[in-house]
């Protein structure tokens, strides 16, 4: 760890000074070897541990950013447009088992019917909805897009 | 088709075991399940609602068991309900399979088909909801359909007992069919190999070959019970020989396998007339997930089961059984004839007393609390059967991640203003612990069931708008921000909805009338012996002379912090039976003018946010654990008084009153 007062970096494990103090036992104070500042370890005290771990947990999660390939994906399709799924590699294995069974596999072509609040596809006669997580981690064929619409060509930047 | 005889009697002897449904969710098993053993499970228009397998008896067959099983997306399963599936298969002697199809949908039907075909169990296939096939344009070539896979297919519609007769014909003469597909050379390989190896059971040792080279886990465990450990390590790494010849799993490879043969044979039997399906319902069905006409219309229904249990249930129905039907004819009836038969005065006032077991519990139950929960369980049913309730988790589907779940939360939530106890039981939809564990905080702490909500509406809704606007304020930001906080603090990622959206449908009345019915029997049964003890509990505490004794030690909390008249301690008190008890007794209190407005809002926000009632506790302990139950009780209950508290010196300061 590094001392807060003058920035000394050391190991609180091997504080020898510690040893020598009367009320060392259960102390989750650790002296500075270089000035004798004492600070808190963490490790030591589960009050604090305690804390730095909820305080973790309170942390917004964050974003996850999907890597620019420039593949178009099932999320970049508008609505009302017939496409041919090309891949599900963004996918899970679970989750690509799944969607398969759903009927979303390579080669079949679904229709899209909506993109918000969620993604929601017809295949067959069946209306799928799914989170457009799951969306962005379905390829689509670039040149088998069934309809008059263009395909957005301005890409999502979250 | 062959229609219903008897004469295939004698052949059925000679096999045992029980018939299995099988099939995708959603697609009618459960009714089906109901037409072929008389039973009635809850139905549902919500793909996983059937948790456990249920069991009847076979109507057409004597000694005969009917198993209806968890919806099955694919093979091998992947979430815990499927699993049970499997497992049924592998460890009970089946005499036949029933895979119930959706008509319509016949690609991700066939999938299934395909893979329990070769099985090598007798097996039918059901091809059900042909009527929505039709009115979509879709035909079937059934003959063609079971030459192909060499079993017996019948067109059903299981809602209007369409075919049912000739599925029983076909079950009866039911055999095994003799259908096998051809896999890449490695995994015929493999497949021979194993085949001899594995232990025996009641499936084609090829299907149990597959499922072992898929690296299933159900199949491992089972296997694992089964050989010793250096028979599992040769299993194993003959499965690695096989897996080792190709760069992807070996399951996709089995699965590329199962779609492309299913491609080809829907190509042959399906014939498509056009898509009809841009009908009224397909369009009103594409309104209620739209990004912005959802809300107006998810408001319009909230509306409608307001003014239908609200008003009418909780105060039309309640005013005119209460008072004048209970009030005037049949207590007045029940306590006459009680004292003239008993003539003990502690006997009759145990019966018809302050605190009697029927003017007291009965009435609060039967009265009361029965004609609103009959109006909330009628309106939850006819939306079931609607289809609607997917689409709410559509709706719902951002609201609920702020909590750490998904939209598929909506179903429990919805339920739960209905019973907790029974939507603590459909938790089990969520595909993660950590959103069960979720759910069930949530409906616990801050989800007034329908009787509550009743009771809570007709008291503040008597005092102004402000108060329910208070009182609901209050206890959305309990939800929320407790929610929120659990969502961070239990360890593991949200899970992503994936969700079938079924068609809207007009519900059948009949349905709706049995599943109303039969919530309602599982309802009484739960409150009555409740309703009962808590009432007991009040006697035994008012005569033994420590009703006051108890009302003093709580004078602290419920005058002190509360800011309650000491009364009302006893309406907490029994509050821990059941929470919606003791907002009744609060209710009486109320129409004695014993409460001012503000302290109707600080007991009503209190008494909500308590544990629902002992029965949910019960279940909550059957969930997830009795120390799950005993945490969370030490979570609300102190919570519930904080907040109230908290609320009471709030509106002093403001000077709110009404």
């Amino acid at each position: 760890m590094t001392c807060e007062m003058c920035g000394y970096r050391f190991d609180p494990a091997q504080n020898v000074a510690c040893g020598s103090c009367p009320m060392h036992r259960g102390c989750a104070l650790v002296c500075c070897p270089a000035c004798g500042y004492s600070s808190v370890d963490p490790r030591r005290s589960r009050l604090v541990g305690l804390g730095s771990w909820i305080a973790a947990r309170l942390r917004l999660p964050k974003r996850t950013i999907r890597p620019q390939t420039g593949a178009l994906t099932l999320a970049d399709v508008p609505p009302g447009s017939r496409v041919r799924i090309e891949a599900l590699d963004g996918l899970s294995t679970g989750r690509c088992h799944q969607m398969q069974a759903y009927g979303l596999a390579p080669g079949r072509w679904v229709k899209v019917v909506q993109q918000s609040p969620v993604t929601v596809v017809r295949v067959e006669h069946l209306d799928l909805a799914f989170e457009s997580a799951i969306a962005h981690g379905i390829r689509v064929e670039t040149t088998a897009i069934d309809s008059d619409k263009r395909v957005r060509t301005t890409r999502m930047t979250d | 088709m062959s229609s219903c005889h008897s004469g295939s009697g004698l052949e059925l002897e000679s096999r045992q075991g029980s018939i299995a449904l099988f099939g995708h969710p959603n697609v009618g098993k459960s009714v089906l399940f109901q037409r072929l053993t008389g039973h009635y499970v809850m139905v549902s228009n919500y793909p996983g609602t059937t948790v456990e397998l249920s069991r009847g008896a076979a109507r057409f067959m004597a000694d005969t068991a009917v198993v209806d099983t968890p919806g099955i997306v694919a093979l091998p399963p992947r979430s815990e309900d499927e699993r049970v599936a499997l497992r049924m298969l592998l460890d009970e002697p089946v005499r036949a399979i029933v895979q119930v199809g959706d008509g319509k949908n016949l690609r991700r039907s066939l999938l299934l088909s395909v893979q329990l075909a070769e099985m090598g169990l007798p097996m039918v296939l059901a091809l059900n909801m042909m009527d929505e096939a039709e009115a979509r344009g879709v035909s079937v070539d059934d003959r063609l359909l079971a030459e192909r896979l060499d079993l017996p297919v019948v067109p059903t519609v299981a809602t209007r007992g369409t075919g049912v007769k000739s599925l029983v014909a076909e079950v009866k003469s039911a055999q095994a069919p003799r259908f096998r597909l051809l896999y890449p050379e490695a995994i015929e390989k493999g497949l021979t190999e194993l085949a001899s190896r594995l232990p025996e059971s009641a499936l084609d040792p090829r299907a149990l070959a597959l499922l072992w080279l898929s690296g299933d886990e159900t199949t491992e465990t089972w296997v694992a019970e089964r050989v010793d450990e250096e028979t599992l390590r040769d299993l194993a790494s003959a499965r690695g020989r096989a897996a080792s010849k190709f760069r992807e799993p070996i399951s996709a490879v089995i699965q590329r396998v199962h779609l492309a043969y299913v491609d080809t044979l829907v190509a042959d039997v399906v014939r498509e007339t056009g898509d009809k399906s841009a009908g009224i319902a397909a369009g009103l069905g594409r309104l209620t997930t739209h990004r912005i006409w959802a809300w107006p219309i998810l408001a319009a229904i909230l509306y409608g089961t307001y003014w239908f249990v609200g008003v009418f249930g909780a105060g039309h129905l309640v005013g005119w059984i209460e008072g004048s039907l209970f009030g005037k004819i049949v207590n007045p009836w029940v306590t006459e004839w009680v004292h003239r038969l008993i003539p003990i005065g502690f006997l009759s006032d145990f019966l018809v007393g302050k605190y009697g077991l029927w003017t007291m519990g009965m009435t609060y139950a039967l009265a009361l609390i029965l004609p609103i929960v009959t109006t909330f369980f009628l309106v939850f049913s006819l939306l079931e059967d609607s289809g609607y309730l997917p689409r709410l988790s559509v709706v719902t589907n951002r609201l609920f991640s702020a909590l750490g779940l998904n939209g598929k939360a909506a179903l429990p939530m919805a339920l739960g203003l209905g019973c907790v106890t029974m939507a603590t039981l459909t938790t089990r939809i969520l595909e993660s612990k950590r959103e069960r564990l979720l759910a069930i905080l949530m409906l616990s702490l801050a989800v007034p069931c329908s009787a509550q909500l009743g009771v809570v509406l007709g008291m503040l809704g008597g005092i102004s708008l402000v108060a329910v606007l208070i009182w609901g304020g209050v206890v959305m930001g309990v939800l929320f921000s407790v929610g929120a906080l659990a969502a961070r603090l239990i360890p593991g990622e949200r899970t992503a909805l994936v969700l079938e959206l079924p068609p809207l449908r007009l519900p059948v009345i009949s349905n709706v009338l049995v599943k109303t019915g039969a919530r309602l029997e599982w309802y009484l049964k739960e409150v009555i012996p409740l309703f009962l003890a808590g009432t007991a509990l009040l006697f035994t505490l008012d005569k033994t002379g420590a009703l006051p004794a108890l009302i003093d030690a709580m004078k602290p909390v419920v005058s002190g912090w509360l800011g309650l008249p000491a009364a009302a301690s006893t309406a907490f008190l029994v509050g821990f039976l059941r929470r919606d008890f003791g907002a009744t007794g609060l209710f009486v209190m109320q129409s004695h003018g014993q409460l001012t407005p503000q302290q109707v809002v600080v007991a009503m926000v209190t008494i909500t946010l308590f544990i629902p009632c002992v029965a949910s506790v019960f279940m909550i302990a059957r969930e997830r654990g009795v120390r799950t139950a005993v945490a969370m009780m030490a979570l609300i209950f102190p919570l519930a008084f904080l907040v109230g508290g908290v609320l009471h010196w709030t509106l002093l300061a403001i000077g709110w009153n009404g």
